[in-house]
């Protein structure tokens, strides 16, 4: 597992996928919709248009420290000690992320399905089948990726397909949402949406993979999906009606009458729900995993698989038994942390350019 | 013990007399060989005795230790083993000529060697050389004053003649199958593939039954690093017996703890051609009438030779038919139990109040029920292998029909638990390779088990994980998944057949020598006359 080898195109847009689309299936829409109202998804639009320039700014700082990762171009620009704490914080965020992605997955299928079943049960699950595939290393980890990331892309555009019957297209309307400064927090929180795209910078190198084209790509497929799923929960449930869902895209799908056979649909997104979280923990973990290993040049990363294992398991059983104030709080600051996330990262960018600059004319 | 004697002994209590019990002692004396081998030498007695020695000759009957005189005085003796040999190419073609011939004094050696009018004849210096041969089948002959063996192929014990398929049966295609016998089987081969290029070599397996296995592979086309790994792992082996393909495959495969196999076991010689000709090497065991392929990724195990044989649109549906056969038999029951536990808002309410009412009488849970019935039909299935013909068939109906009527009339099953094994059944029997259909029956079975107790959180996590650790694992080489992912510029894949004249690549993810199985035009005479094409 300790071979980082060189991924394809599929492997990329597959990993971009699987860490990005869960989230469709969480809270993540009833919240946006909740927050900005009707303004939704031109702010997600503006969200993912902002972090399509993220991803090329950091294509152009790996090209300027060529055969290094986001973590160690850190350290060639602020200087070892520095980069280290900011890889450190990086990567403890990505442990609450993955922690509190998981509880939410765990707190959903209790709430839909096992009422009575304890969540460890669930979270045991995720994380087992996720250390199982871990232990192939990342190869195996972008190959699994790439095996599900376009049936969960077609069951995606199918929810939305079949919700369609409910659409109301007056509730499109008023367009302006709640004004400008909501709308503009909208933009910022829209871009933790996106936030899996500095770990997966934190692990692949530009000299290996053709990142640029394939990122583009699986960013794209990425950006497409989450617009148009923000586009069709406002349609159906309305800017007013959005508090209170829980399940985002199944939820879509809940009220629908299929056909004679079957009736309702809901119970299998339900299970490319289970597909995709499975898949997405596993790169969210695999990769903060990598993260840790990179900043700390530690070789044999199978050894720090149990550990993290633990620590998000910890984790995401805190999650459970929180107050609501306490998960209102790390709600409001795990939507607002990826545009932080970004703009640390932009601050490397632009210091690494002017040191370079520097170094050029010295 | 005769009846008056055993009456006399009942009426005067007279205790019955009791054999000693045999015990099975430790081993005791040398277990080592007898004798060294070495040199073949230029006295007569040294060989002699040393070949007694070796097969234990006069105790083992099997062996035929014949000595006689040459014409010009010279002691010889020929060693073979009864039943392994033709009598008539030894007593004519052998023994006859050496004993009637009149040798002169000079080059001893050479003369025999023209004497004996065998066509595969070869002169070995080593003992162990005589000794294989003996082994194998051939006759040895040793020569006073001569310090050469000669190994005379004499082959001729019975065997089984070339068959029928009768696992991966076809309707269009050739229909010869592989038989136990290496040679047989190596000619099978050779005979679709007439290439110089394509290369046998032998490497003896088994320290005690030194099997012969061939590994095979067309030399310029095959990855010479994927030739040299088998022939690595097959020549690294080292046990006392190993005897068939399926042994063999346990050895040298990747992932012991897999449940999907990967390695193609095949027993049609137009299969293994198809697979040298792309590139893979294939492994032909002594013993078994299968032959091993690799590397093979999942969609490979999926294909059936006849394929290619078919028209590309009915091949296509073929394979359709038999993905969705896959699907059915890995999935239908655990997404039954998780649907009838679970999830039942998914079915219409008509449909629910009749899967209700068949329940309302069965004690079972959905699973046990799901569980009790592959398992009966897993000993049907058993039972009809192992009973002879016509009764295995009687079993199987036996079995499915009227056991299946009882125990829904003794509301033990509910009926549509019957119909949907009986649809995972004959699903499974689609799948053309016999190890994959045993994989996904196991899966099936995992797949149940986490429905029953979790729904689609279950088998949602089975999936995923099955999949993904398919998918990432890798065979000599080679990705499970393989030519899709990784993906490769290869079109075949699971549904898609094409047809012949569309197959212009080799699956590149084995990087053989040349991609290019033909030219994009290889249907010369669609072009004008005139025209040219670009190779």
């Amino acid at each position: 597992m300790n071979n980082e080898s060189a991924l394809g195109g599929r492997e990329i847009k597959g990993l971009l996928c699987m860490a990005i689309l869960p989230k469709l299936f969480f809270s993540l829409l009833p919240d946006g919709v909740g927050a900005v109202g009707t303004a939704v998804w031109y702010t997600q639009l503006l969200s993912f248009g902002f972090s399509l320039l993220f991803l090329f700014a950091m294509l152009h700082l790996m090209s300027l420290y060529p055969g290094q990762t986001l973590p160690k171009i850190f350290q060639s620009v602020l200087g070892k000690g520095f980069g280290m704490v900011l890889g450190t914080l990086f990567y403890l965020y990505f442990v609450a992320y993955t922690a509190d992605h998981l509880g939410e997955a765990v707190q959903l299928i209790k709430i839909y399905n096992f009422p009575t079943t304890p969540f460890w049960v669930f979270t045991v699950g995720f994380l087992f089948v996720a250390w199982l595939i871990c232990r192939y290393g990342l190869k195996g980890v972008a190959k699994s990726a790439s095996l599900f990331f376009v049936p969960v892309l077609i069951a995606v555009f199918a929810a939305l397909a079949i919700g369609s019957k409910q659409y109301d297209w007056n509730l499109f309307f008023p367009a302006g949402g709640y004004g400008f400064i909501r709308s503009g927090m909208g933009v910022l929180g829209g871009l933790s949406v996106y936030v899996d795209l500095i770990l997966i910078l934190s692990v692949v190198t530009t000299e290996k993979t053709n990142l640029k084209t394939f990122g583009f790509r699986g960013m794209l497929l990425c950006g497409g999906a989450v617009v148009l799923s923000f586009l069709g929960y406002l349609l159906t449930f309305g800017y007013r009606s959005s508090q209170g869902k829980t399940v985002g895209l199944v939820e879509i799908v809940q009220n629908v009458y299929f056909n004679q056979l079957f009736q309702r649909m809901e119970a299998v997104f339900f299970l490319v729900m289970v597909i995709a979280v499975t898949m997405g923990t596993c790169i969210w973990f695999y990769l903060t995993v990598s993260l840790y290993s990179t900043i700390y040049e530690i070789k044999e990363k199978r050894e720090l698989l149990l550990p993290n294992l633990l620590m998000i398991f910890a984790l995401a059983t805190v999650s459970q038994v929180q107050t609501k104030e306490f998960s209102q709080t790390a709600a409001i600051l795990f939507r607002y942390s990826g545009g932080v996330l970004f703009l640390c990262c932009i601050l490397v960018w632009l210091l690494g350019m002017v040191r370079k600059k520097v170094k050029k004319h010295g | 013990m005769g009846l008056f004697s055993k009456i006399k002994q009942v009426l005067l209590f007279q205790p019955t007399e009791r054999k000693e019990k045999f015990i099975l002692p430790p081993y005791e004396g040398n277990s080592e060989s007898v004798s060294e081998s070495g040199k073949v030498s230029a006295k007569y007695e040294k060989n002699l005795t040393w070949m007694k020695s070796r097969f234990s000759v006069p105790q083992n009957n099997d062996i035929v230790l014949r000595e006689f005189t040459l014409k010009n005085g010279a002691r010889a003796f020929l060693v073979h083993i009864d039943g392994m040999v033709r009598s008539v190419t030894v007593n004519e073609f052998i023994l006859k000529p050496l004993m009637l011939t009149e040798f002169s004094g000079k080059n001893l050696k050479q003369q025999v060697a023209d004497t004996i009018q065998i066509n595969s004849m070869k002169q070995k210096e080593r003992m162990a050389d005589a000794e294989s041969g003996v082994l194998i089948g051939d006759t040895v002959v040793f020569v006073e004053g001569v310090n050469a063996v000669y190994v005379c192929e004499t082959k001729g014990f019975d065997k089984r003649s070339v068959g029928k398929p009768e696992n991966e049966s076809s309707i269009k295609g050739a229909q010869e199958a592989f038989s136990e016998s290496i040679r047989t089987n190596t000619t099978l081969i050779r005979r679709i593939v007439r290439s110089p290029n394509l290369v046998t070599e032998f490497i003896q397996i088994g320290t005690i039954n030194r099997n012969p296995c061939g590994v095979m592979y067309l030399k310029g086309l095959a990855n010479p690093a994927l030739v040299e790994e088998v022939k690595r792992r097959i020549g690294s082996l080292s046990s006392d017996f190993l005897y068939g393909s399926g042994m063999v495959e346990q050895m040298i495969e990747d992932g012991p703890l897999r449940l999907l196999p990967n390695l193609l076991s095949t027993e049609r010689p137009d299969a293994v051609a198809h697979h040298l000709c792309q590139g893979r090497v294939a492994v032909v065991v002594e013993g078994t009438p299968q032959v091993l392929v690799m590397p093979v990724g999942i969609s490979n195990l999926i294909k059936s030779p006849e394929d290619a044989q078919m028209r590309w649109q009915y091949a296509t549906l073929t394979r359709l038919t038999r993905a969705l056969a896959i699907l059915l038999s890995a999935l239908l029951p655990g997404f039954f139990v998780a649907i009838v536990n679970f999830h039942r808002g998914m079915i219409p309410t008509e449909l629910l109040i009749a899967i209700a009412k068949t329940q309302e009488n069965v004690p079972l849970p959905a699973m046990v029920e799901m569980l009790l019935m592959e398992f009966s039909f897993e000993l049907i299935r058993e039972a009809g292998i192992r009973v002879p013909g016509v009764i295995g068939g009687t079993i199987g109906i036996v079995g499915g029909l009227i056991l299946g009527q009882a125990a829904v009339a003794a509301n033990l099953i509910s009926p549509l638990t019957i119909i949907v094994i009986a649809v995972t059944g004959i699903s499974s029997f689609a799948i053309t390779d016999f190890s994959f259909a045993f994989g996904m029956r196991i899966v099936r079975v995992l797949f149940i088990i986490l429905a029953g107790l979790f729904g689609f959180f279950g088998l949602g996590i089975g999936i995923a994980a099955v999949m993904a650790l398919t998918c990432a694992q890798q065979t000599f080489g080679v990705g499970e998944f393989s030519p899709k992912i990784p993906k490769t510029n290869f079109k075949s894949f699971f549904v898609y057949a094409p047809p012949p004249w569309k197959k212009e690549l080799r699956p590149d993810d084995l990087n053989p020598a040349h991609l290019h199985n033909q030219p994009k035009i290889s249907r010369r005479w669609i072009l004008k006359k005139g025209e040219k094409h670009e190779q």
